[in-house]
């Protein structure tokens, strides 16, 4: 095994081209052989392959920001083709004037960047007991990337949205394979459409979208979930009432209350989800690992929704005892902040954890909130690790 | 559920071909406990997101749902009956052409392969798909 370069990220970030993802010296790798850095190959695993869903390594989560080619991918449909450069973008609905807005259009309108942490609602679906369908996400459907493109607060402006205005329901240019599958449909409140980071954004990581997310527009509803960073964003519509279709009205929703774990919850008591809940993420030690004894420094990431990371801790005994990891001091708010712990490893079995604090108040729990579509799970991962020379 | 039985001693007559057994008798491809059924496909075919030959579930499975799915999305589930009755209910709605009887029967055979007992999928992380690397087109 080759062994990895390390990196130690400045408080400005690593720079995305020829990154190299930090490692601890590992024997014997368990869960999964990413490749080495500059590799081409081995950046996501396949979880489906139509419609497309891969999910990122557990190594690109050493980095504050994910790029492109190792961020995870996640469909309902097959993505739409093409000529994009009749792609236009409608904003209807309660508005005074409807609009329409060419890529170009929007191009020569202000440019605001926004870094921020996208995550797929179900990102952790497969470790939930008792077992929820969908696909099933370890912990790989999140990336935090710098969104760059138009508020939607200057597009509402432009078309004068009307006082009654509550919502606005998004839909993308993807088209379900059969006609009676329904539209991906989805919508957020207005007060989020006006806030100023929302943005219709054009580039991620300072590239034009790629197709697999979103070109030429999407999206970003910073510290959101995933489902409402509509992709190939085809239409806005503003809206006095809720929006509508399968995957606003049932899909993407979240129990008021907690019920019993496998039990159904009425539908009336599923709720639309909005903010993402505190994480962390071990990015450099896996499940399984085996690593020589000695120092190595514990590298991963932590998010909250809209609030900021107090604070992450550190377990090398099972959960016995905490200990505080640093933080990096860039700070982005809605973005992942990375932390690092210097584990001083010594011979014999153990479980490695990280638990994340926010500003709020808000901490990681052992165990996730059940819910029936295994949707925002964030327990405390504790990885098996032997400690051996 | 009986049907279902005969579909897994179907297909065990089936695969006895390359390993000689007295005919009409399941060939178990590991110890089962004596009530369960035999299980017809080896055990790392199924962990590695195989389907079971020959079942006309199977061809259910590739002439329905993988309209829209690779099979991989039925194959990474392990749920129970019930949960897998809600999702090929749901399905439906979305527009599986499935008989009340199909539907019954893929629901036995998707939860007797792919529920929670099943160990969970080996994954290998791949070249991103088609693409998924950033443009570089005006």
């Amino acid at each position: 095994m080759k062994r990895r370069t390390f990196l130690r990220g400045s408080a400005a970030g690593i720079a995305i081209a020829g990154a190299h993802w930090l490692r601890v010296p590992t024997l014997v790798r368990a869960d999964d052989k990413p490749a080495a850095a500059g590799d081409s190959a081995g950046q996501l695993y396949e979880l489906t392959s139509r419609p497309a869903n891969y999910e990122s390594t557990r190594d690109t989560f050493t980095t504050r920001i994910t790029p492109v080619e190792r961020f995870y991918i996640r469909n309902h449909f097959d993505i739409p083709v093409g000529d994009m450069k009749d792609w236009k973008l409608e904003l209807k609905g309660l508005v005074a004037k409807p609009q329409t807005f060419t890529l170009a259009d929007l191009e020569k309108m202000k440019q605001t960047t926004v870094e921020a942490v996208l995550q797929c609602a179900g990102n952790g679906r497969g470790w939930f007991v008792p077992r929820v369908p969908g696909v099933q996400w370890r912990w790989g459907a999140m990336g935090n990337a710098e969104w760059t493109g138009v508020r939607l607060k200057d597009l509402l402006a432009a078309a004068g949205v009307a006082k009654e205005a509550q919502h606005v329901q998004l839909q993308g240019a993807e088209k379900p394979t059969l006609e009676k599958t329904p539209a991906f449909i989805r919508g957020i409140p207005i007060a989020k459409a006006m806030h100023p980071d929302t943005l219709v954004a054009l580039r991620m990581n300072g590239q034009p979208l790629s197709p697999h997310h979103g070109y030429p527009a999407r999206l970003v509803v910073p510290g959101w979930v995933g489902d409402d960073w509509m992709k190939w964003l085809a239409t806005i519509e503003v809206r006095a009432d809720e929006p509508k279709g399968f995957f606003y009205e049932t899909g993407y929703r979240f129990p008021a209350t907690p019920g019993k774990p496998g039990e159904p919850v009425p539908p009336d008591q599923m709720k639309p989800m909005t903010k993402l809940v505190v994480k962390s993420q071990l990015g450099s030690i896996g499940d399984g690992d085996v690593i020589a004894p000695g120092p190595h420094e514990l590298v991963g990431v932590a998010f909250s929704g809209e609030a900021k990371i107090k604070k992450v801790d550190i377990t090398v005994d099972g959960g016995a005892t905490w200990q505080p990891a640093k933080l990096d001091a860039h700070d982005s708010g809605y973005g992942f902040r990375l932390f690092r712990y210097t584990w001083d490893a010594k011979p014999g079995k153990t479980k490695v954890g990280a638990r994340a604090t926010d500003s709020a108040g808000a901490v990681q729990p052992a165990t996730a909130v059940w819910n029936p579509a295994g949707y925002l799970y964030n327990a405390i991962e504790m990885v098996e690790v032997e400690v051996r020379a | 559920m009986s049907r279902f039985v005969i579909i897994v001693l179907a297909l065990a007559a089936c695969r006895s071909e390359d390993k000689p057994a007295p005919a009409q008798q399941p060939v178990p491809t590991q110890p089962t406990p004596p009530a369960a059924p035999p299980v017809t496909i080896d055990r790392d075919a199924l962990l590695a997101g195989k389907l079971p030959e020959g079942a006309p579930e199977t061809d259910l499975v590739n002439a329905q749902c993988r309209i829209c799915h690779s099979v991989e999305y039925l194959t990474q589930q392990r749920l129970g009956e019930a949960a897998w009755k809600k999702t090929i209910d749901k399905m439906r709605k979305f527009g599986a052409v499935l008989t009340d009887e199909q539907a019954a029967s893929l629901v036995a055979f998707a939860a007797h392969y792919w529920n929670p007992d099943l160990p969970g999928r080996t994954w290998t992380p791949g070249p991103p798909p088609p693409g998924a690397l950033p443009i570089t087109t005006k």
